[in-house]
């Protein structure tokens, strides 16, 4: 009877923690959440303070090393380089997904490339901040410029394209290639006629989640990208992304308003990606798997 | 499509598996070059350095006349505050992920799934700055100290790997037949025994998994507990004192490193490389590894 009761006590003593961790936990995160758009919103998180986002802060161009005037360059700069290497990584990418879906055969070479994708997905940024540094920036003689940040993020978000984009051509019914076939199609014309059309939502999705990734990039940047926020208008100037103006800003001395304001912006942004990304995922891509 | 002969297109058909089979080798040559590049430029420098003096001296003074490159602060540093935010994070994140998988209604699972979503899509820099703002002064307030330091480091990432580990182990934990669960409470469990003695140990392998991919994340991590962790290149005394991790060593000295310093801190990374690819081996070992009995998932 003892025993029981116990065992009972247990019981609501075990389901009493893991409820309160439950709770703490949904409370940090929603409270890491609207401090970021409170303080983003408003000056010095307080709303009597008057607004810390406005017109003039997201249409001008930064003066004093981000101490005064707004964003508008390092934004241009920053889509810039995401979508330049969501370019790049998309069509390498793209067509290794292809390959590892439906020409690989299972054998040792095969589980090698995939072995090596797995690598690359793990290594962390600031070892290709490394590489990048070395190879594009010193070895190519780019100096620190947006092609050099372009090529190393592309290498970095790689992995993940490739992962989203197998999933999403291995979720198209294979009755769909299999009827191309029959219809006497090589099979380059069966993948690119018909499976591709199929599987593009859940594509573009992927695509979309890895440029979010792109985004928030810092490590990776320091050293490649330069550190000018004037309008990158060559593939050789120096450009500094948002992620990068926030992190530079606190260590010249830029006030923690700018920099909650500038971290507002560029969290909007990597939201509005993950959201579009769900969305495509949820109304288009059945059965894929994330 | 069809009027075209059927040389052209076998020629079309050929071209394009040749291109798609150059992309998928890709990943490979980048990883060789990552490697072969990393490991030319670290290993140069024990010509001049000696490993042991490398891995096991605190002394690191790169710039002085008689420099020296001793890199042991920053390896205990990074194991510190590794370890101590994987401490912070587990409890939490295990008590959500078996929430989630086994106790909790559909649509509040959505939510919170939507939460951790959002949380994992923040960049690292937006964690420092929270950091910065909220628990440097916090930890001040609380601990003494300036407030920089490893244990602040390590908050901030127990809730930037928080999410890895629950997603991971979230779908181990689901992946449990519910006819385990059912046995084990038609046999008079609690539900405390049920999750504890059969829920747990049968998706060991996917939180160990969840677990070795947030070490991973970690210890590489650099922007968020630079802005946090103090950055100072001597052997931290407690938690509260400043620290410089292995990635913040890289980053911060990179600025203005020539020559030996270069090489010291490409050995530094070298390092980083191959812890990484360690935990990566244990990760692969572990999904491998055939279970004892059939009922070992």
């Amino acid at each position: 009877m003892t025993d029981k009761k116990h065992g009972k006590l247990f019981n609501n003593l075990f389901l009493f923690v893991v409820y309160g961790f439950v709770a703490i936990t949904i409370v940090v995160i929603l409270s890491v959440i609207i401090y970021l758009t409170v303080r983003g919103l408003f000056k010095g998180g307080n709303p009597s303070n008057g607004l810390n986002i406005n017109f003039e802060y997201l249409f001008t161009t930064t003066s004093d090393g981000g101490k005064t005037g707004g964003i508008i360059a390092i934004i241009w700069n920053t889509v810039l380089l995401v979508l330049l290497s969501g370019v790049i990584a998309g069509s390498i990418g793209i067509s290794s997904a292809i390959y590892l879906c439906f020409y690989a055969k299972v054998n040792k070479f095969t589980s090698f490339i995939r072995s090596s994708i797995e690598v690359l997905a793990g290594i962390p940024s600031v070892i290709f901040g490394l590489f990048g540094l070395l190879v594009f920036v010193g070895l190519f003689k780019f100096g620190y410029s947006l092609i050099s940040g372009v090529l190393t993020l592309s290498i970095m978000i790689l992995p993940t394209v490739i992962t989203t984009s197998e999933n999403a051509l291995s979720s198209v019914d294979k009755s769909l290639y299999e009827a191309g076939i029959g219809l006497g199609s090589t099979k380059m014309e069966a993948i690119m006629k018909v499976v591709i059309k199929e599987a593009k939502h859940g594509i573009v999705s992927g695509m979309i989640l890895s440029i979010g990734r792109a985004l928030g990039e810092t490590a990776a940047l320091v050293y490649t990208v330069g550190s000018s926020y004037k309008f990158a208008n060559s593939l050789l100037s120096s450009a500094r992304p948002l992620a990068m103006h926030i992190y530079l800003g606190i260590n010249e001395g830029q006030s923690l308003d700018k920099a909650f304001a500038a971290a507002f912006v560029l969290l909007i942004l990597c939201m509005m990606m993950i959201f579009i990304s769900e969305l495509l995922v949820k109304h288009f891509g059945k059965g894929i798997k994330r | 499509m069809f009027n075209k002969s059927i040389k052209v297109r076998k020629y079309r058909e050929k071209c394009g598996v040749s291109v798609i089979f150059m992309s998928s080798l890709f990943s490979c040559i980048a990883v060789a070059l990552i490697t072969i590049f990393l490991f030319k430029e670290g290993l140069v420098l024990f010509k001049e350095v000696s490993v042991k003096e490398f891995l096991t001296s605190t002394e690191w003074f790169p710039s002085s006349d008689n420099p020296k490159y001793g890199i042991l602060s920053f390896i205990y540093a990074t194991f510190v505050v590794t370890g101590l935010s994987l401490l912070f994070a587990l409890p939490f994140a295990l008590s959500l992920a078996i929430f989630l998988a086994k106790m909790c209604p559909e649509r509040l699972r959505g939510i919170i799934k939507g939460c951790t979503e959002v949380l994992q899509g923040i960049p690292s820099v937006i964690f420092g700055l929270v950091g910065i703002a909220v628990v440097v002064p916090a930890v001040r307030a609380l601990f003494g100290g300036n407030g920089y330091s490893l244990l602040s480091a390590s908050i901030v990432l127990s809730i930037m790997i928080f999410p890895t580990i629950v997603n991971v182990s979230e779908v181990s934990i689901r992946a449990v037949s519910q006819s385990l669960c059912d046995a084990s409470t038609a046999l008079g469990a609690t539900k405390a025994q049920t999750i504890l003695r059969v829920v747990l140990p049968s998706s060991f392998k996917g939180i160990a998994v969840g677990i070795i991919l947030a070490l991973g994340r970690a210890v590489g991590e650099t922007t968020a507990v630079i802005l946090v962790g103090g950055n100072a290149p001597i052997l931290p005394k407690s938690l509260v004192s400043m620290g410089r991790t292995l990635t913040m060593n890289i980053v911060t000295d990179m600025s203005y490193a020539e020559g030996t310093h270069m090489q010291a801190l490409f050995a530094s990374g070298v390092l980083l490389f191959i812890i990484i690819l360690a935990l990566n081996m244990v990760a692969i070992y572990i999904t491998h590894r055939k279970g004892s009995n059939k009922y070992d998932r």
